[in-house]
């Protein structure tokens, strides 16, 4: 039977983790946006917190080895914590310590000698580590399958070329999952995943974007010129891409963990934007009448509440089917899809809500109106989102219909 | 630790009703044509206990709660819109005890929002005054009433001859009676038709939508994943198949609004608002579904051979009769959005 009910443990982490995002986060947000990055005092913040986000669940579908086959708690955990630390600012939940997206592809397809050697940097909690996940290319965005980036056999390992872009946290990852061709030609049967370590020669971080929002957060370019990664840090080994697409079934597997991870950034984003403007609605008046009195004003409110809840909800349901083992790709979608839209809007809504004319907007609503456009971008445009709901809608008819 | 699975029990009654529903569709057309759903099917959906979901044990019903009896609801009316509708919309009124036959009407008290000065008042222990539109038995043995008096609004009971009904016309819903007429007799006074009361009812009501935005929806894809232009299926066109996937996100986001609020009920909480919410959320989404379902066939949607434009109409009449879509939005509504709570009485 459908549950909404919270538990202690649920109940214990949001209080802590609001608590959190109230003290050291907001305060500090403003002043982060400004500067394009995150002050060294947060870092420290969070070791004396013990929080050690790591974000992404470590084997969201189940490792190889089997790992795990009862009903899991993580992503709803993940997803809860996702919601409140954005509220506080994304920026600073995108820049926390941890594997990051670079996470779900070591833990799907890494060995195990693998997992250990990569997740064994997040254990030093006397400096802040960062892996990243590197797919999107200067010509390849949306479509995943024709990135260019090659990878070409040499001994020993493989030999890496071409650029990656929009890298959150390229800048300063201890590591990189990096997904490279053998052969364009053959689009997703070619791929190969690697994961590249700082330092490793030929690898370098190219600029920094300067961006409409999410300024806190390092987004960067990576630059591969013969490259060598060693055959050892070919994720899941060789025997695993015997079989054709595998490569591009792991980025989309990510996909299908992270996106619910997004999705609840976007509501703690679009709740924040709405908590804000009822708070300033219900301080300020218009022609001598206090803006509560204004019937439209209310209802405007109460439906942006409304559609946060709602947002909140398909994602809380993509994240328990993921938990329970369900297929869940389309849910995945629709919490992202759904909730892209409805947070872009919610946040504009707020912003023009509270706007009063001859003074400047709300510095919070209006860096949550830049932060929040791109949450209907990246993880997957809204467009693909759309693509792959109304693929799988065919699918479970049994119609291809080539989408 | 939330979840969104539906237990065993649930789970084989939203399928007995599916699976009813998907023996009735074939007569959807004919029970719309004559006004009636076949009798065979009337009575094969009592046999099965479907038109008793939220009935109490104790009155001979399944006594389902809100979730598992709106969970039921929802599939039979997504296979069998019209039918389903027909079938188990005049029934809402168990939700407060009203036996099979028996009226269930908002006497223009407000139960969807807005109040009418002509609706039924109650007063001395007489109700008197006119209902405009309901959902029907064939013959009403006696009336569930929603009505205004000095104490507030009540919920009263009238025999069937204080009721002088007659056949009020709608665009849809068309296999269902749908009366309105006048009234005038003794009435026994049963509670306050207070915002629990209307929670209850919003709960009852929106799962009926759902069905509505669930079957347009299937039908919409399966006519797209077959019907071709310009030499390929039209799913394949992005603007169909985006258009689709926005469908499907706005029928579950409102049915989970809706578990939402019927869980919340259902642990004893004051859930008016998100009641509220989750019916207005589900008549939007059902309108949506139905309108695009329309939309995709093209003309062949506009016109009977398909049951799109039926849809539209019956979804459109069941807004209308299940309260207005815009009373429904206005946050005076909710005691807790009032403008005492905002502190600017």
């Amino acid at each position: 039977m459908p549950d909404f009910h919270e538990t202690d443990q649920e109940k214990t982490v949001r209080a802590y983790l609001n608590y959190f995002a109230r003290s050291e986060i907001r305060p500090r947000s403003l002043e982060a946006d400004r500067i394009e990055d995150i002050q060294p005092e947060f870092y420290q913040a969070v070791q004396r917190s013990g929080i050690s986000m790591e974000m992404m669940p470590r084997s969201p579908g189940g490792s190889r080895d089997g790992a795990g086959a009862h009903e899991r708690t993580t992503l709803r955990l993940s997803v809860l914590a996702s919601e409140e630390l954005s509220w506080g600012d994304a920026s600073f939940l995108l820049s926390l310590p941890g594997p990051g997206l670079g996470g779900p592809p070591v833990s799907f397809i890494g060995t195990k000698e693998q997992r250990d050697r990569f997740f064994a940097v997040f254990k030093d909690t006397e400096r802040p580590h960062f892996g990243a996940y590197a797919l999107t290319e200067p010509e390849a965005g949306s479509d995943v399958a024709a990135i260019r980036t090659s990878c070409e056999e040499v001994p020993g390992g493989y030999r890496l070329n071409g650029t990656k872009t929009f890298i959150t946290n390229g800048g300063r990852a201890d590591w990189v999952v990096v997904f490279a061709t053998i052969d364009p030609s053959l689009g997703r049967a070619g791929h190969r995943t690697f994961v590249v370590e700082r330092g490793t020669p030929g690898f370098s971080v190219g600029r920094h974007h300067k961006k409409l929002g999410l300024r806190a957060n390092d987004t960067s370019e990576l630059v591969f010129a013969d490259c060598f990664v060693p055959e050892e840090n070919l994720l899941g080994g060789r025997a695993h891409y015997e079989q054709s697409k595998e490569g591009f079934k792991v980025a989309m597997q990510t996909f299908d963990a992270t996106r619910p991870l997004v999705a609840a950034m976007a509501v703690g984003i679009a709740r924040a934007a709405a908590e804000r403007a009822r708070e300033l609605v219900e301080e300020r008046y218009v022609l001598a009448r206090p803006l509560p009195r204004y019937r439209a004003l209310r209802e405007a409110l109460d439906d942006m509440d409304r559609r946060v809840r709602a947002a909140r909800l398909l994602t809380w349901k993509s994240a328990f089917l993921a938990d329970v083992r369900e297929p869940q790709s389309r849910a995945a979608s629709m919490a992202k899809a759904y909730t892209g839209k409805e947070a872009v809007l919610i946040c504009r809504e707020a912003l023009e809500l509270t706007a009063e004319s001859g003074e400047a907007p709300d510095p919070f609503l209006e860096k949550w109106f830049r932060d929040i456009r791109v949450f209907d971008i990246f993880e997957g445009t809204a467009q693909v989102q759309r693509l792959v709901i109304a693929r799988r809608l065919f699918e479970e008819i049994g119609a291809k219909v080539g989408l | 630790m939330y979840r969104f699975d539906w237990d065993d029990d649930s789970r084989a009654v939203a399928e007995l009703a599916r699976d009813f529903g998907r023996s009735a569709a074939a007569a959807e057309r004919e029970a719309a044509d004559a006004g009636a759903v076949p009798e065979t099917l009337s009575r094969q959906a009592e046999e099965l206990g479907l038109l008793d979901l939220i009935r109490s044990a104790d009155d001979g019903g399944l006594g389902l709660g809100a979730l598992a009896a709106g969970h039921a609801v929802s599939a039979l009316v997504a296979e069998a819109p019209t039918i389903g509708t027909s079938l188990l919309l005049p029934g809402v009124g168990s939700v407060f005890g009203a036996p099979r036959g028996a009226l269930f009407a908002d006497g223009g008290a407000g139960a969807g929002g807005y109040r009418r000065p002509e609706g039924v008042r109650f007063s001395n222990g007489t109700a008197t005054g006119r209902i405009g539109f309901a959902a029907s038995p064939t013959s009403p043995q006696e009336g569930f009433l929603v009505a205004a008096s000095d104490a507030g609004d009540r919920l009263v009971r009238v025999a069937g001859a204080a009721l002088e009904l007659q056949d009020a016309p709608s665009m849809g819903l068309t296999a269902m009676r749908r009366v309105g007429g006048p009234v005038d007799g003794a009435a026994e006074d049963l509670q306050a038709f207070d915002a629990r009361a209307r929670q209850a009812l919003f709960l009852a009501f929106a799962p009926f939508f759902h069905g509505y935005g669930r079957a347009a929806l299937n039908y919409a894809r399966t006519y797209a994943a077959g019907r071709k232009a310009f030499g390929k299926v039209i799913g394949g066109f992005q603007a169909i198949g985006f258009l689709l996937a926005d469908v499907v996100m706005e029928v579950e986001a409102a049915e989970l609004l809706w578990q939402e609020a019927a869980w919340r009920a259902e642990q004893g909480e004051e859930a008016f608002r998100f009641a509220a919410e989750a019916l207005r959320a589900a008549k939007d989404a059902a309108y949506f579904a139905a309108n695009s379902c329309v939309g995709v066939l093209g003309g062949h949607g506009f016109v009977d051979d398909h049951p799109a434009e039926r849809w539209l109409r019956d979804v459109e009449t069941l807004s209308a009769l299940t309260g207005n879509r815009a009373a429904l939005g206005q946050s005076t509504l909710d005691p807790s959005h009032s403008e005492e709570a905002h502190g600017v009485a």
